[in-house]
């Protein structure tokens, strides 16, 4: 009982003290903004001075900048094949032919003679489907250009497939999934993603779901139709000649079909699945997800969709979540939120945690409050400063290095998004007020919209978590869309 | 544009790389302050981006029982402040604090007579009780100070997330910022080398032990990793994985953190790295400014003395728990500084490393593993640890892929290694290198290892002229001589219904 009493003292004390704080400014604090105050010498780099945009005759699109400090050639890019285009084709075809290039080889070299070119010389190949976009990204000493260039143009312009291939490559997706679900927060990340966008990939991506359906034919069908060229944009960068390289590109696909638009990707249908949903594992800590998809897909507030994730969840230790949950209560190593504006399909603002089995409930509590205080305007002038002055001033960042400069540039056009989304980034930010943002959570974070998916010694603590909406139980190995029973409402 | 780095003189024999690549030259600045911080600057004007890395010489390699995970412990209290970072007055912090380690100390006595089996009847109780009052003191405490203040101030400036890491010989603090926040930089680093003032210690405990959770004890591989290191080593600190046991988390002290903090982050016992976009002389302006002034100590047991005696015959173990089995192989092996610890990279990148490796093809390839990894780990200052760890293939026994595993340590034995595979591994160790020397935080890490163990930061060069002198042989007589039945230790995780089978 004196202990009962004693917590509900601290959790008071907890939360009270979170207030004051936040409307001060340290000694220490004030000296990092004031030595930080120099201005930054930098300008948004500009295509045909610093970096060269070009578009080959086959329709490929290539973003280059040399960069002669380290003897290596750099090779990123993106096709418009991701998961969200396979709209008449069977679940899962997109990742099973992005993962097929990775393991057939092409019809002039095959994988074992690709892998060891590659080590011999000192290069490496990946090529991941994500649920928008294949992502390539490959490197080799720069005298051997030409080599990598083969190797590339090769894989993405004839592969050879082979139902040998087709079969190890699909047994290798579900025992690299079996494996992962091994990991009680993967397995929590996946059936929320289940839930949250049904039978959209958006929803079975993380998942062996449906391959069973996949077929070589389909690969085939799947790969003639979503590869070709004009599908394909590539950033260059390293110790290169480009004209070489764009001229070697060329040969490789000289007489190749003339470039064709990219079928358009199909979008996940707006949806809620408000409720608890829970998987038990006998395990001493719960993952924990929770969130809700966007209201719309057009984001013409995305710099304040941006301020508000910084400052929830997604700017790490600066963030509310960390502050509270991770550091002022002890309540978990790691604790976040998602709200990825960088997607073709409508984004979803996710909030991720781990806690032990018994501080559950008190988590779920602590990001709650959160936002709340957010959606009812309860933010102060400092902390709300101190968010604009770091997206502001963190901008930078996303030019670290020669390859992400050029890789900003692409996705510009990849998500249709014009030069100035970047110019004025920074003015927008900076032009956001506390109004604003308050107006952005309520529109974005609205918990009773929310789904929540706990995976963890759940048995223990479901009495707590029926407040948080009506109960639902998941089983680990049925896909989380079609929960296995409805008991009665919780709430 | 530089050009940083200068290959030479390729082989026309071969188009490997690794013939010239003994070459690499990396224009750098370094000197050693009057303090004993040793510096290392290289400049880089790609992009208006600066990478820091501050390696203190420090990790669980120098830990003893009763304070395992110290070391990363004193990383996360790292992050909560000095006496002008984080509080509105220290001062005012200080009898509360004093007032929880009392409390603590209460806890420590009253967990004590427990295991001596005299605790009075209601010892949970008292427990929780006092553990109760801590948090409401931590409360109040919070009421001066200013939460993640040093995270908030360094974010709104444009800094990336202040990273740390701890691992068996080392602790890194790393970060990358807009290069007009280096002085910032210098300040706020310099501070917490001087005075951090370890607040919160009590909260970030828990902190910790949630980590443990997350990265331990719910990961059926670190579960089997955490006994196998138990059982692979008997006297050295190398015994207990880098978080620590949990009875010894529960149980630190802030005083432990104080004492450890002051035994083992002084200046003489730290290197500092920058990469990118700076003029080498205004950096060093700045550094002498502020860390110069940080007072050099006796590092009083600078490394562990305590030797892993030789192992006498192979040790086995099997676990049970609820995952797919899988199996640990480990083989004791020579420290990083030993001329020989280049050919345990090499039959590393041989085994596993690509599609070209012998474990894909034998293991993964053929169904037998669902996963299959080999590692030379962290343990780089002592003799270490090669493991390969394997995941068994659906429907597959773990003796024969305890088998399987073993046949290839023994075709190493018995079967000289092909010139093709040697160059390959040669190559692709070198392109590893290489990346590793392209991007900023990587190149940092690099150099602050060779400064650390050959007091050069361009002793990767040593590394790559040890790969490119190593051969068949070399292969040959190190796998005989470490990879015998008696340096091995072999462990097990079955599931519980499946333990009958292994008996």
């Amino acid at each position: 009982m004196i202990a009962r009493l004693l917590i509900s003292v601290v959790a008071g004390l907890t939360l009270a003290a979170a207030t004051p704080a936040d409307e001060t400014v340290s000694r220490g604090s004030r000296t990092i903004s004031r030595l930080a105050a120099v201005p930054l010498d930098w300008k948004l780099p500009m295509e045909g001075k610093d970096f060269q945009v070009v578009r080959s005759k086959a329709g490929v699109t290539f973003y280059c900048r040399s960069d002669r400090s380290i003897p290596l050639l750099s090779v990123r890019g993106v096709v418009r094949a991701g998961a969200v285009y396979e709209t008449g084709y069977p679940a899962q075809v997109a990742r099973v032919t992005a993962r097929m290039l990775r393991e057939c080889g092409s019809e002039g070299m095959t994988v074992e003679k690709l892998d060891s070119l590659l080590n011999y010389y000192a290069g490496n190949l990946d090529i991941d489907c994500g649920p928008d976009l294949v992502t390539v990204q490959a490197t080799i000493h720069s005298d051997q250009a030409d080599t990598l260039v083969e190797i590339l143009a090769g894989l993405l312009a004839r592969p050879a497939f082979t139902q040998e291939r087709f079969d190890y490559v699909v047994q290798r997706i579900r025992t690299e999934e079996d494996t992962a679900a091994e990991d009680p927060f993967y397995l929590c990340g996946r059936k929320f993603q289940q839930l949250l966008y049904a039978t959209h990939p958006y929803g079975y991506l993380h998942s062996a779901d449906g391959i069973e359906k996949v077929t070589l034919a389909e690969v085939q069908r799947y790969f003639s139709d979503h590869y070709g060229p004009a599908s394909l944009a590539l950033v260059v960068s390293g110790d290169f000649d480009a004209s070489r390289v764009l001229k070697k590109w060329e040969e490789f696909y000289a007489g190749h079909p003339p470039a064709r638009e990219t079928p358009p990707p199909t979008m996940p249908e707006p949806q809620d699945r408000p409720g608890m949903f829970l998987l038990q594992k006998n395990i001493n800590q719960c993952s924990i997800y929770f969130g809700c998809q966007s209201v719309a897909r057009d984001l013409s507030d995305i710099h304040r969709i941006h301020l508000l994730n910084h400052m929830v969840g997604g700017s790490s230790f600066a963030s509310r979540f960390t502050q509270q949950v991770r550091d002022r209560e002890g309540l978990a190593y790691r604790v976040d939120s998602i709200f990825d504006t960088d997607v073709l399909g409508r984004p979803a603002f996710i909030a991720r945690c781990r806690t032990k089995t018994d501080t559950t409930v008190r988590a779920l509590d602590a990001m709650l409050w959160i936002i709340g205080l957010f959606r009812d305007g309860k933010i102060g002038e400092t902390e709300f400063d101190a968010g604009v002055s770091g997206l502001k001033n963190g901008f930078v960042k996303r030019f670290a290095t020669v390859e992400d400069v050029l890789a900003n540039f692409l996705m510009l056009t990849i998500l249709n998004r014009p030069r100035s989304y970047l110019e004025e980034y920074q003015a927008h930010a900076g032009a956001i007020t506390r109004v604003q943002l308050q107006e952005t959570a309520r529109r974005y974070l609205n918990p009773e919209r929310m789904t929540f998916v706990v995976v963890g010694n759940v048995r223990e603590i479901e009495a707590g978590l029926k407040k948080f909406g009506t109960i639902y139980r998941l089983n680990e190995a049925a896909p989380a869309s079609r929960p296995e029973r409805q008991p009665p409402p919780g709430r | 544009m530089r050009r940083l780095l200068l290959f030479a003189g390729l082989v026309a024999a071969s188009l490997a790389l690794t013939a010239a690549a003994d070459l690499i030259h990396i224009p750098m600045k370094t000197f050693t302050l009057e303090n004993g911080l040793e510096v290392v600057l290289v400049p880089r004007h790609e992009t208006p981006i600066v990478h820091s890395l501050i390696r203190y010489k420090v990790g669980s390699g120098n830990e003893t029982n009763g304070i395992t995970g110290i070391s990363h412990v004193l990383e996360h209290m790292m992050f909560k402040g000095t006496k002008e970072i984080q509080t509105l007055n220290y001062e005012l912090e200080l009898p509360l604090m004093e007032k929880q380690d009392e409390l603590f100390q209460e806890v420590l006595q009253l967990r004590r007579l427990k295991v001596l089996g005299r605790a009075p009847s209601d010892v949970d109780d008292r427990i929780e009780v006092l553990l109760l009052k801590i948090k409401g003191l931590s409360a109040s405490q919070k009421l001066v100070t200013i939460q993640n203040d040093l995270d908030v101030a360094t974010f709104q400036v444009g800094f990336a997330r202040l990273g740390a890491d701890t691992s068996f010989d080392r602790t890194h603090y790393m970060e990358y910022f807009p290069s007009n926040c280096l002085e910032a930089w210098a300040y706020f680093e310099s501070a917490r080398m001087r005075e951090p003032f370890f607040r919160e210690f009590h909260s970030e405990r828990d902190v910790v032990l949630e980590e443990r959770r997350q990265t331990t004890e719910t990961q059926p591989e670190a579960v089997l990793f955490e006994n196998f290191l138990a059982a692979a080593y008997m006297a050295h600190p190398y015994q207990w994985d880098v978080i620590g046991w949990r009875a010894d988390l529960e149980n630190l002290t802030r005083q432990d953190i104080v004492d450890y903090h002051r035994l083992y982050y002084a200046p003489n016992n730290a290197i500092l790295v920058l990469v990118g976009d700076f003029e080498p002389d205004h950096a060093e302006n700045l550094i002498r400014k502020y860390f110069g002034k940080i007072s050099r100590q006796d590092i009083a047991k600078p490394v562990t003395l305590t030797a892993e005696p030789a192992q006498l015959g192979e040790r086995r173990l099997t676990i049970l728990q609820d995952a797919a089995p899988r199996l640990v192989v480990g083989f004791h092996r020579c420290a990083v500084t030993h001329p020989d610890y280049p050919v345990f990279e090499m039959m590393d990148t041989l085994l596993s490393q690509g599609r070209t490796s012998v474990f894909y093809k034998e293991l993964i390839r053929t169904g037998l593993a669902a996963d299959v990894r080999t590692g030379v780990w962290e343990m780089k200052r002592h003799p270490g640890l090669f493991t390969v760890t394997a995941v068994a293939g659906d429907g597959v026994a773990l003796q024969r892929l305890e088998t399987a595993v073993l046949d290839q340590f023994n075709r190493f034995k018995d079967q000289p290694v092909s010139r093709r595979e040697l160059e390959e591994a040669r190559s692709f160790l070198t392109g590893r290198l290489l990346r590793q020397l392209r991007d900023g935080e990587a190149l940092a890490a690099v150099l602050a290892e060779g400064q650390d163990f050959f007091n050069d930061p361009s002793a990767f060069n040593l590394y790559l002229s040890r790969l490119q002198s190593i051969d068949a042989g070399d292969i040959q007589r190190v796998a005989r001589e470490w990879f015998t039945p008696g340096n091995r230790t072999v462990a097990w995780s079955v599931p519980p219904a499946d333990e009958r089978s292994t008996k």
